[in-house]
């Protein structure tokens, strides 16, 4: 029987029209004037009558029929009244969905006013009947707020403790839930929430196990139900409280289904946040299996948070069972120190362990990257090294030295170095504002200007699609009028051959690896702002002309 | 003896004469000097009142006046910016004026006017006349010459300042006007980052705050000497600087002190902040909010959005009714406010594009986070510059006529917001405005 209730609570909705009617059997009562005021059926037909005419949209005939019924034997009944109001609010609805804007300024106050009698009358005559009371409560309130009145919050707790009275049946639960969706595309967000957790309540109060509800509150995340969700989770997570490892463990297993996994949006990143957090606190870094510390670190650097990405990357570099994972971790570490927090010795550390084994895509990116800081440093003969270097793994690897993007850019820094020329346009812009002048490296150096941005979608994805790109900006107050800013992109931008000088780059990338992408943002005064991303392509084992995907059992790290 | 008395009583005959026409003169004089000095100097037609709590009230002819303001620019279908709607036979300002008498519009903000001063002037007098809508008539001061303003060339300045007198002298004495308005977001010219302008002596400040510094006391203090040559010419009507956010009103409270009001361009969503009590601090003179509002397309949903237009309107007119002289809880500085705008222009995404300017063009040209409702629209971009009407344009089927170019006036259908605030000007309580 519970397992009943629990699936027709997680499913019974779906099947409910919008307007919180719950229809049930036919009553096989055709007329409406042909209604007993004593038939039991009776409400049950009123309701239908109801829902039949509004389908048609037919508000005028179907409220004469409700005022014959209470001049007939109806006059003390409550579904009477109440469907009248009903009918009224609907009527008025489908004006503003029409934009029949004289209808609603001109002709609603009237209709309102009835709405306001016939709620009153059917509250009047109401006698145990907790849905209809609940109906009747939020449809009063959303008068209210329609008209701006000072009675919505009184009103809108009358409806709350109306809800927390009524029995916990499978009718009141839908009616609950139906009108915490309803109120869920309002801007305060506490009315759903309001009304969810009511609904919470009285769902953990049907003697549902710890399990149950975690399944449910899994649902609600399938159904993008996030408050929801959550809601049911905390219900759950109350059943360790005196258990702090399971309660860390369960606290970790949450947040990574709403952290940033990778290939789509995360659901709520800075709440997945706070878990692993509290998840922390409880039990340090024993709470976290190697996959939630990759996932929290990840989930830090999409929020732009590199500092604290950074060390949480630190331990999965060293401790992460996966070689690959730790290298990745690893690679990740130096673009976050070097582009995120501008320490670039610090960067070049990282790259220097993770290019310790150079025949993988990781190792090879990491070559490019030592070559590029050194000689923005100044330290051409290392640079020129280091670039060699790739050049000589990559010729040893097969690849088509005329065809790899890392490798096409290798010998754009060797031609520079040999023939003293400085860096292109876009990618000096972007180092020079990483790290202040050429030659002058200098730790914490922060360029003035603008905060930028730079983020891809989806951040993980497989060879060959698209990804798009964009800046968003710190802008400053202009109004209307917007700067004239050029997008300098530059790092690996894949396989577009014109780069536009616009916000947004969409690209794709022919071979697997961690992409790091460069955007400057230049306005009339010069350079504003810089900022980067990476990408993680991945795709099948290498074939002919690929650069090889590391296996584990390659890796010594 | 007694001749010379008489003598001397005739000599006196026509002296005292003399004395008693003299002082029945002096008595005269000294009453009407007196009638003069007790009667109050005459009255201008528009002018701010400080009150005794240091509030700012409007008055008109005498009587308070609050601004309820819709920036009006009615370029048809088709249209661009270069319109001359001042000689459009169609006449829109008389379809336009009667529905804004109906919502309770007093007042509209023409940006300037065309080259025929004669046809603006007419247009003022026929909304006044016809509806009893007051004009704010504005002034770019060659914000948008391009290349750049010059706001520190002497001939540039020189230029623009003869086209605004020109205006006010042709203008000012219409019954309809209302004030004088000077520019419009030109501050945000002062980083360089849009409409920059500089000279060889900004320049050689090098350093760009100490640049922006300079741009600022240049621009302020030529809109300081604009003032007072209005003041001089047209006593009756106030001088309102047009001023992007309350950026730079430091500076101008120095190099300004001359305008009559501030007039802000204020685009920040659900409320105006602190902007009230920030202008306080920094500019102690009367506001009206001349350029804000909403659009109604949701960039997010990709759709028409009245609710959310209406939505930020009437939070907007909200504070401005709560920061009134009179109102308790506010800072008494406000005088009213100039909604944009009164109709859809659908020239405004590309203007360059003649083809454009028959389409209403969905693309979002900038992005503000305080509209928040649209804000997860891509790149953010969920401002919709050709979607800002309280009144869209329809297009209407022109009847042929044989070799004419069919003209007709696109009809206007007011949205959600024109009634909502109509409703609320009826009755301006503060309601709760909790968003559906």
């Amino acid at each position: 029987m519970r397992k009943h209730i629990f699936l027709f609570l997680l499913t019974g909705w779906l099947a409910i029209t919008p307007a919180f009617l719950v229809v049930a059997a036919e009553t096989g009562i055709q007329d409406l004037k042909e209604i007993d005021p004593a038939d039991p059926k009776a409400s049950l037909a009123i309701k239908q009558a109801v829902e039949s005419a509004l389908a048609k949209g037919d508000y005028e005939n179907i409220s004469a029929d409700l005022r014959f019924l209470l001049q007939h034997g109806f006059g003390s009944s409550p579904d009477a009244y109440f469907y009248l109001a009903y009918i009224r609010h609907r009527q008025l609805e489908s004006w503003k969905q029409s934009k029949n804007w004289e209808g609603v300024y001109d002709r609603g106050p009237g209709l309102k006013k009835e709405i306001h009698e016939n709620l009153s009358s059917a509250e009047k005559y109401l006698e145990n009947r907790p849905e209809l009371l609940l109906s009747i409560k939020f449809l009063r309130w959303q008068l209210s707020v329609e008209e701006g009145s000072d009675t919505e919050k009184g009103l809108f707790q009358d409806l709350i403790a109306s809800a927390q009275k009524a029995p916990a049946t499978p009718e009141a639960l839908v009616l609950i839930r139906q009108m915490a969706d309803d109120l869920s595309v309002m801007e305060d967000k506490a009315y759903s929430r309001g009304l969810y957790e009511v609904y919470a309540e009285k769902f953990k109060g049907t003697n549902l196990t710890g399990s149950q509800l975690k399944d449910a509150a899994e649902e609600f995340i399938r159904q993008k139900n996030i408050y929801l969700s959550k809601t049911l989770f905390e219900g759950h997570l109350e059943q360790f409280s005196s258990d702090p490892e399971a309660l860390a463990r369960e606290l970790v297993f949450i947040a990574d289904k709403y952290a940033h996994q990778g290939v789509e949006e995360a659901l709520d990143p800075v709440y997945a946040e706070a878990l692993y957090q509290r998840a922390f606190e409880l039990k340090g870094a024993q709470a976290f299996t190697p996959d939630s510390q990759y996932h929290r670190a990840f989930n830090l650097e999409r929020m732009k948070d590199f500092e604290s990405a950074l060390r949480q990357y630190e331990p999965v570099s060293s401790g992460d069972p996966e070689p690959v994972r730790r290298r990745e971790a690893l690679f990740r570490c130096g673009v976050l120190a070097a582009y995120g927090l501008n320490d670039l010795a610090r960067a070049l550390s990282y790259f220097e362990r993770v290019k310790a084994v150079p025949s993988d895509t990781l190792g090879m990116s990491s070559l490019y990257q030592l070559g590029l800081l050194n000689q923005w440093k100044g330290e051409l003969e290392k640079a020129s090294a280091f670039y060699e270097e790739f050049m000589a793994a990559t010729r040893d690897a097969g690849i088509d030295l005329n065809k790899d993007e890392l490798a096409l850019l290798c010998a754009e820094r060797i031609r520079e170095i040999s023939q003293k020329q400085p860096f292109p346009y876009s990618l000096g812009l972007f180092l020079e504002g990483t790290f202040g002048a050429q030659g002058a490296v200098k730790k914490d150096f922060t360029p003035a200007g603008l905060h930028v941005d730079v983020t891809g979608r989806p951040p993980k994805t497989p060879v060959g699609e698209n990804i798009v790109f964009e800046v968003t900006t710190s802008v400053g107050k202009t109004g209307c009028m917007v700067p004239a800013y050029a997008y300098e992109w530059s790092g690996e931008t894949g396989g577009l051959s014109n780069i536009p000088n616009t916000p947004v780059l969409t690209t794709f990338y022919v071979s697997p690896g961690i992409k790091v992408i460069h955007a400057a943002v230049v306005g009339n005064a010069g350079l504003e702002g810089v900022g980067f991303d990476m990408v993680q392509v991945e795709g099948q084992e290498a074939g002919a002309g690929e650069i090889p995907r590391v296996k584990d059992s390659e890796v010594t790290i | 003896m007694i001749e010379d008395r008489r003598q001397r009583t005739e000599d006196r005959g026509p002296r005292r004469h003399d004395f008693r026409r003299g002082l029945r003169v002096f008595c005269l004089l000294l009453s009407v000097f007196c009638l003069l000095g007790m009667a109050k100097a005459p009255k201008k037609k528009v002018y701010v009142k400080t009150l005794k709590d240091g509030s700012y009230q409007l008055m008109v002819q005498g009587r308070p006046f609050v601004v309820k303001g819709v920036c009006y620019n009615p370029i048809p279908i088709g249209k661009s910016h270069d319109h001359d709607f001042w000689n459009d036979p169609e006449k829109p300002w008389l379809v336009d004026g009667a529905l804004m008498k109906k919502m309770g519009v007093n007042a509209v903000r023409f940006y300037q006017p065309g080259e025929d001063l004669e046809a603006a002037r007419r247009v003022i007098a026929e909304l006044y006349q016809k509806f009893g809508i007051r004009t704010m008539m504005g002034h770019w001061l060659g914000f948008w010459n391009y290349p750049a303003p010059f706001y520190d060339d002497p001939e540039f300045r020189k230029k623009v300042k003869e086209d605004l007198l020109r205006t006010v002298e042709a203008l000012k004495g219409e019954e309809g006007l209302l004030f004088w308005v000077l520019g419009n977001e030109n501050n945000y010219s002062f980083s360089g980052k849009v409409n920059p302008w500089t000279s060889e002596r900004i320049e050689k400040l090098g350093d760009p705050r100490q640049c922006m510094l300079a741009r600022a006391q240049t621009y302020y203090s030529f809109v300081n000497e604009l003032a007072r040559e209005i003041h001089r010419i047209d006593p009756d009507h106030p001088v309102v600087m047009g001023n992007g956010e309350l950026i730079c009103l430091d500076l101008a409270s120095e190099f300004a002190p001359d305008v009559d009001i501030v007039g802000c361009i204020i685009y920040r969503g659900k409320t105006f902040g602190n902007i009230f009590k920030g202008l306080r601090n920094t500019f102690d003179k009367p506001l009206v909010l001349i350029e804000f509002g909403a659009d109604a397309y949701n960039a997010q949903d990709k759709k028409e959005d009245e609710d959310m237009q209406a939505f930020f309107l009437k939070s907007q007119w909200g504070e401005i009714y709560k920061n009134l002289a009179g109102s308790p809880d506010g800072a008494g500085n406000c005088l009213g406010g100039v909604m944009f705008e009164w109709t859809d222009e659908w020239w405004k995404h590309n203007e360059w594009d003649p083809a454009g300017w028959s389409v209403q063009d969905t693309a979002s040209n900038w992005s503000n986070g305080s509209y928040y409702l649209d804000i997860q629209a891509e790149r953010n971009m969920n401002m919709n510059e050709e979607w800002f009407g309280i009144v869209k344009l329809v297009p209407e089927d022109a009847p042929e006529k044989e070799g004419q170019v069919p003209a007709v006036l696109d009809r206007r259908q007011p949205r959600k917001a024109y009634y909502d605030i109509r409703e609320f000007w009826k009755d301006p309580k503060t309601k709760r405005n909790p968003r559906k």
